[in-house]
């Protein structure tokens, strides 16, 4: 166990690297430069440009900029913020973060408060009108985009029923350790809208796949045998079916945290939440190179210790995977 | 092969088809036997090796063709008994053909492959009839094709036709936007900005002229605004729909690049096998790992914001970019990074379907590497890859969608602007008609509507192939 958690926590530092390197080349192939106006605006003088340039080791070579980017990182320090210097990037991230963490852990857990229930009703319902309306809700939660659930929520809870607030996020920082919000009802008030629309698509995932899942451990041989020792329905779909049936449902979760990346991008958008997300995003057309590939970085680290956490749960839970196997 | 006479050509065929037919492989006996009956019209055992891996009907009718070239041959009449008792009478006996083999017809089955051994001109060994007396009975045969199999099972799935419908519609919408709208997407009436569904204005001659309907009775459209304008006075409905070709280039183009690279790297890697093989899955394992959404914003945030080539070797490129409106890098980008998939799959067809004697047998009629990739590897991954891809399609929209809407997608420019095409996209739309949400919903509800239904369509339709494609899938039956 120790041994395969080890091995892929050491895979998951050359995806890492190559996570930074990648971002920190693409902002590095951008024509300009952060103190170069491309809007026609009030570019620097010619003299004072490049003084600057030399402040932020912009005039280095590449591999020696990127060297230096590295040490920082490593130190700790993920480089300066171009446009609003009175943060660094650091600072950005800070503040940032928390949100998002807390948009996203959220929205899982709606899913899967959603997602689980659904799919075990669908499941004991097999082919009847319960198990059919679950699935049609399923489809459309997969089939209807964050982009269109976002605005139609909007539309519909915010601008005409008027019960919840369409815009910002219901916690600042500073968070208790760092990102725990303080849970007001003010804050559940407007986490409602957003949560809801990033956890409708991972409940539609989770009820789809666990009422396949419960459906196969219900046809097992197991099953029958225990309904034939004349235990109770609800024992047998609890103790004996549900145990199973989890095991295929875990190992979406971490490709399903995965997959929460460009809607978090969309609703921090959309609901003005001002997450890691929406920071990462207009970096991009901000020239903010450090703060890109810092962001880039940092969902890199956040989401694949999700899906590495998803996957040791996994091995953790199901016994017949022999983890020790050194392949 | 060209050089090989025709006599040659039966032969092999014909001894590729009992080689599969003792292995079981229903579908190659088909291929092979099909191919030697139409090289050979009265080759007897092309024929009779068809009518026994058929269905009792097809089977019958195979019969016929062998019995019309040699009408006193007893094997053809044999096979037409051991068809004629597999006929209804015995149809519910078939569906328990899991049940142990009953003596009856484990004794028909042995006369079907003495038929065989009679009229074959080689005669089969007495091993090879016993594996296939194995074979035969308790295994039920696959009568008929793979595209055939899957089309029948989802023809029956209610909600894969209807998604059949759906993307078939929004292609027709896609290709001829022309006989379903009654403007162009660039158009601008800046006297008419942002009214509400079905508003009725007056169009001038010049618009008249533009107008697609012109000349046609529902000329009346030509001034009804049907779905609303936009913020610039265009026509609502004709950007929507004009806006489908922008989803479904991307599904269909992006598709098609991460299938070609993902089968080209994938059999490369499964046929080379030993270190070649650990070194690129080692690779395709370490670009799983990185989330997609990452690597796409990277690249376009590269391409469509720093990397415009005016000048140079890529000058092309940039250009072709800027005439597709943004399209062709976000084709490369979605490509790029959906091939891994597709990689492993087509990685794993070709490692289990190398080491099969079908393979061995068409390598020891002297076919090279490249005939047995093309000839039979590649068809055999061709189904499971298209499904996968399917499956994926969503997901590409999806992501065209969400680009467009944060401005790293297709490009947006002036409308009517000299700078290229303004392709309108479902996600540009929904996002320039967010912030008028309170006053002008519907500037966000049909384009969403059309997203919602176009991706509706492909999830009803991949979930239908793949149950399709996949029997135990199809017990539970979405």
């Amino acid at each position: 166990m120790t041994r395969y958690i080890i091995r892929r926590i050491l895979f998951s530092i050359p995806v890492l690297l190559a996570i930074v390197f990648f971002s920190f080349m693409i902002v590095k192939m951008q024509p300009g430069g952060p103190f170069i106006s491309t809007a026609g605006g009030n570019s620097l003088p010619e003299n004072i440009r490049i003084l600057m340039e030399t402040r932020y080791g912009l005039h280095r070579p590449f591999q020696e900029q990127f060297m230096l980017y590295l040490g920082n990182i490593l130190k700790g320090d993920f480089g300066p913020m171009f446009q609003n210097r009175t943060q660094d990037v650091n600072d950005v991230i800070a503040s940032t973060l928390p949100v998002t963490l807390q948009l996203g852990v959220m929205s899982m857990v709606l899913g899967l408060l959603i997602g689980v229930p659904s799919g075990v009703i669908a499941a004991v319902n097999h082919n009847r009108p319960l198990d059919y309306s679950a699935m049609l809700f399923a489809v459309a939660g997969i089939s209807i985009p964050n982009l269109v659930l976002a605005p139609v929520l909007v539309l519909l809870f915010g601008l005409k029923l008027n019960w919840f607030p369409i815009a910002y996020w219901g916690a600042e920082p500073p968070f208790t350790l760092g990102v725990l919000p303080s849970f007001t009802a003010d804050f559940f008030k407007h986490a409602v809208l957003p949560v809801a629309t990033l956890g409708v698509a991972v409940s539609a995932s989770v009820a789809r796949l666990l009422r396949s899942s419960l459906l196969d451990v219900l046809s097992e041989d197991y099953i029958r045998t225990a309904r034939a020792k004349g235990l109770r329905e609800r024992t047998v779909l609890f103790r004996h079916a549900l145990k199973n049936a989890f095991i295929p449902t875990l190992t979406i979760l971490g490709p399903l945290f995965v997959s929460l990346l460009p809607g978090l991008v969309i609703v921090e958008n959309i609901f003005a939440i001002n997450g890691l997300a929406r920071a990462m995003v207009n970096a991009v057309f901000r020239n903010e190179y450090f703060l890109l590939s810092s962001s880039m970085l940092v969902f890199g680290i956040v989401l694949v210790t999700g899906n590495l956490l998803a996957d040791i749960l996994y091995v953790w839970l199901d016994p017949r995977i022999s983890y020790a196997e050194s392949n | 092969m060209n050089s090989k006479t025709k006599q040659q050509l039966l032969t092999d065929a014909l001894q590729l088809a009992r080689t599969a037919l003792e292995r079981g492989d229903s579908q190659e006996v088909r291929r092979q036997a099909r191919y030697a009956s139409r090289l050979d019209p009265a080759c007897e055992e092309a024929w009779l090796m068809l009518a026994y891996v058929s269905e009792p009907k097809a089977g019958m009718a195979y019969v016929q063709r062998a019995l019309d070239s040699h009408p006193e041959s007893a094997a053809a009449k044999e096979a037409q008994r051991w068809i004629l008792k597999r006929l209804p009478p015995q149809a519910a006996e078939r569906i328990e053909r899991s049940l142990p083999v009953s003596g009856e017809m484990e004794r028909h089955s042995h006369s079907g492959v003495e038929a065989i051994k009679r009229s074959s001109a080689h005669p089969v060994g007495e091993e090879q009839a016993t594996t296939l007396a194995e074979f035969e009975p308790s295994r039920p045969v696959r009568r008929s094709s793979f595209f055939r199999d899957t089309w029948r099972a989802f023809k029956r799935n209610k909600a894969a036709v209807a998604g059949l419908v759906i993307v078939s519609l929004f292609l027709l919408l896609a290709i001829f936007p022309q006989f379903f709208t009654p403007y162009g997407p660039t158009e601008i009436n800046f006297r008419n900005i942002r009214v509400p569904p079905g508003t009725t204005f007056e169009a001038d001659a010049e618009q008249l002229e533009r107008c697609h309907w012109a000349n046609t009775p529902l000329k009346s459209l030509c001034s009804i605004y049907i779905a609303g304008s936009d913020a610039v006075g265009g026509d609502l409905f004709s950007r929507t729909v004009y806006a489908a070709r922008t989803s479904l280039s991307v599904a269909i183009v992006a598709s098609a690049v991460s299938l070609l690279i993902g089968i080209t790297y994938g059999t490369i890697s499964g046929y080379a096998g030993g270190q070649v093989d650990e070194v690129m899955m080692r690779f395709v394992d370490f670009l799983y790992s990185i989330p997609v959404f990452l690597i796409v914003l990277g690249i376009q945030s590269m391409f469509s914001r720093f990397w415009r080539p005016q000048e140079g070797p890529f000058a092309i490129l940039g250009d072709l970019n800027n005439k597709t409106g943004g399209l062709l890098f976000l084709f490369i980008a979605i490509g790029a990074v959906n091939w891994v998939g597709m990689a492993r799959l087509a990685r794993a067809v070709v490692h289990t379907q190398k080491q099969r004697e079908y393979i061995e047998a068409a390598r020891s009629l002297g076919a090279n590497d490249v005939q047995i990739i093309i000839r039979h590897l590649i068809p055999n991954m061709i189904g499971p890859l298209l499904v996968m891809e399917t499956i994926n399609i969503p997901g590409y929209i999806f992501l065209e969608a969400t680009l467009s809407f944060i401005g790293l997608g297709v490009l947006v420019m002036t409308r009517g602007g000299a700078q290229g095409l303004n392709i309108p996209s479902w996600g540009v739309m929904i996002r320039d008609g967010y912030t008028g949400l309170r006053s002008s919903p519907y500037l966000v509800l049909f384009p969403s509507a059309a997203l919602s239904l176009l991706t509706l369509g492909f999830n009803f339709l991949g979930d239908g192939l793949r149950d399709a494609i996949d029997p135990k899938q199809r017990k539970n039956g979405h």
